[in-house]
């Protein structure tokens, strides 16, 4: 008897949730028809400057027109690329830089002024000595996504490593366990989630390298149509280009936030 | 000569403005197979001396000998249960009773065979794929006791482990922990700062004072109460009797 009255009440429970859930979603989808549709109007009834904030419908004809022509996915495929690229070797390199920090203790002492000034310095004002260096391609854009993210990846993973408590590896020696032994078993499994978000914060910053990167050198790739779209004129190119950008950097954010649920959730 | 042999041990603490006398010369035998106590009040270098015969920190000064050998040359492990569980996380129950084997990258099947054994013979057989966080702290600390006693250590050596755990759970695993120690005659070093808790479960009880920690008395708990279990112990009147002396003493230091 009281175990259908608990059924109900459960039900009741799930009910108010999804009710919850589905006012969340529609005022969601509501804000963004209502934005699309003022834009829109706004820009017809010139009460903003359609040459420079174009319009939804600029936006959409131009989409279909670069879609077909098969620039706009050249454009994209090579920005996604160079960003996939930063943001992994940004991750990678800062994970090992940080991991050779935890190593040497007196090392990581001598680098810390260093690392305090290199991560303040904003890294985009190195794009112009990269691209002597490295010459204006691939390999300089790449290089920029890396720079972004690298420097403060390195920060927050040491001082996960730092953090994990004293305690676990006090376990581990009384197993006369090596210092490799007690990153592998303690120290990495335990910076696990700091990474994931380290991973989120990198998402956003390695588009903003590669984006700046090709600002400066490139013939093609999303940043590229920004500039271009610049310098012709053409803000519908601008705004096309925008839009993009925030589509992907939202999928790539979602894909890592696919990989947390993955890694954290592996228990249960 | 004891079976572990602590000899005129000290040792500093250095910070960049200021030493301090942890301990000072420490002097100390064990029997093989004995249960001793370290009890003193709190900063008297309990947990530093500890740490010393397990190897973990050099003392300043003095040495350590297990079976007539100097620390530095063992190489069968010596077992630290702490004040919190530690098991990790992210390792189900199995994994971590095998950690010290895995460590010393010996995991065998006989290994294994005796893990399962070791944990059903505390009772947890049932939680070998289940994860820490699934697990009551008393439970968790009897995998930890699991986790040290896999490894066959010489020694062993326990860090106010029930502190943690509430009154009944602390009461419970009194009474298997020390059946397991006996059944394996394990020897053993228990620091607490509860005066019940050593009286229960030790055969002798070393009182520490502090600044510096100095061997202050050590004392012998009447056969009775060492014959008892320690629920047991803790009825008896003798325990009461035993528990003033204690006191008291402990009381003078502060």
């Amino acid at each position: 008897m009281s175990n259908r009255e608990d059924h109900l009440l459960y039900e009741q429970y799930r009910q108010k949730k999804r009710k919850e859930k589905r006012f969340v979603l529609s005022w969601q989808g509501l804000i963004f028809i209502a934005f699309f549709i003022f834009w829109e109007v706004a820009s017809r009834l010139h009460w903003i400057d359609p040459l420079i904030f174009s319009s939804p419908t600029r936006v959409w004809n131009l989409f279909i027109e670069k879609i077909n022509d098969g620039s706009l996915l050249m454009h994209l495929q090579i920005t996604g690329l160079e960003t996939i690229a930063g943001f992994i070797l940004g991750t990678l390199l800062g994970i090992i830089i940080a991991t050779i920090l935890w190593w040497s203790s007196i090392l990581s002492k001598i680098l810390d002024p260093y690392l305090v000034v290199l991560n303040a310095m904003p890294k985009v004002a190195l794009g112009p000595i990269l691209i002597v260096a490295l010459g204006p391609g691939y390999t300089s854009i790449i290089a920029m996504g890396i720079l972004v993210s690298v420097i403060i990846t390195t920060i927050h993973i040491y001082s996960a490593f730092r953090e994990v408590d004293e305690n676990y590896i006090k376990v581990l020696q009384s197993f006369q366990a090596t210092r490799t032994q007690i990153f592998k078993e303690a120290i990495l499994p335990s910076s696990i989630p700091t990474m994931i978000s380290t991973l989120k914060v990198n998402v956003g910053l390695s588009w903003v390298g590669v984006i700046v990167g090709e600002f400066l050198v490139s013939e093609r790739g999303l940043g590229y149509m920004i500039v271009y779209g610049f310098q012709v004129f053409d803000f519908n190119l601008v705004l096309l280009s925008l839009i993009v950008i925030a589509i992907f950097a939202a999928v790539m954010y979602k894909i890592v936030e696919a990989i947390e649920n993955k890694l954290i959730n592996h228990k249960s | 000569m004891g079976y572990l042999t602590v000899e005129k041990v000290s040792h500093l603490y250095f910070t960049e403005k200021n030493f301090t006398k942890a301990l000072e010369d420490i002097s100390l035998d064990v029997k093989k197979g004995s249960f001793v106590s370290i009890i003193g009040p709190s900063g008297c270098g309990k947990t530093t001396l500890l740490s010393i015969i397990a190897g973990l920190i050099n003392p300043t000064q003095g040495n350590v000998f297990l079976e007539q050998k100097p620390l530095e040359r063992q190489n069968s492990s010596i077992g630290y249960m702490l004040q919190q569980d530690y098991l990790f996380p992210w390792k189900n129950i199995m994994e971590n009773v095998l950690i010290g084997p895995h460590i010393q990258k010996n995991i065998t099947n006989e290994i294994r065979q005796k893990a399962k054994e070791l944990l059903n013979e505390i009772g947890i057989g049932q939680t070998k794929e289940s994860y820490p966080d699934q697990l009551s702290g008393g439970m968790r600390q009897r995998v930890a006791l699991a986790r040290t006693l896999i490894t066959d250590p010489k020694l062993l050596l326990l860090d106010e482990p029930f502190s943690a755990l509430d009154y009944q759970t602390k009461l419970k695993l009194e009474n298997l922990v020390l059946n397991i120690l006996k059944k394996y005659q394990m020897t053993s070093i228990l620091v607490t700062h509860d005066i019940g808790e050593a009286i229960a479960m030790s055969e002798s009880i070393v009182l520490l004072n502090s600044n510096p920690g100095r061997i202050a008395n050590v004392f012998d708990v009447p056969e009775e109460i060492v014959e008892l279990s320690p629920f047991d112990s803790r009825q008896s009147p003798v325990y009461s009797e035993f528990f003033q002396t204690v006191w008291k003493e402990l009381e003078s230091l502060e």
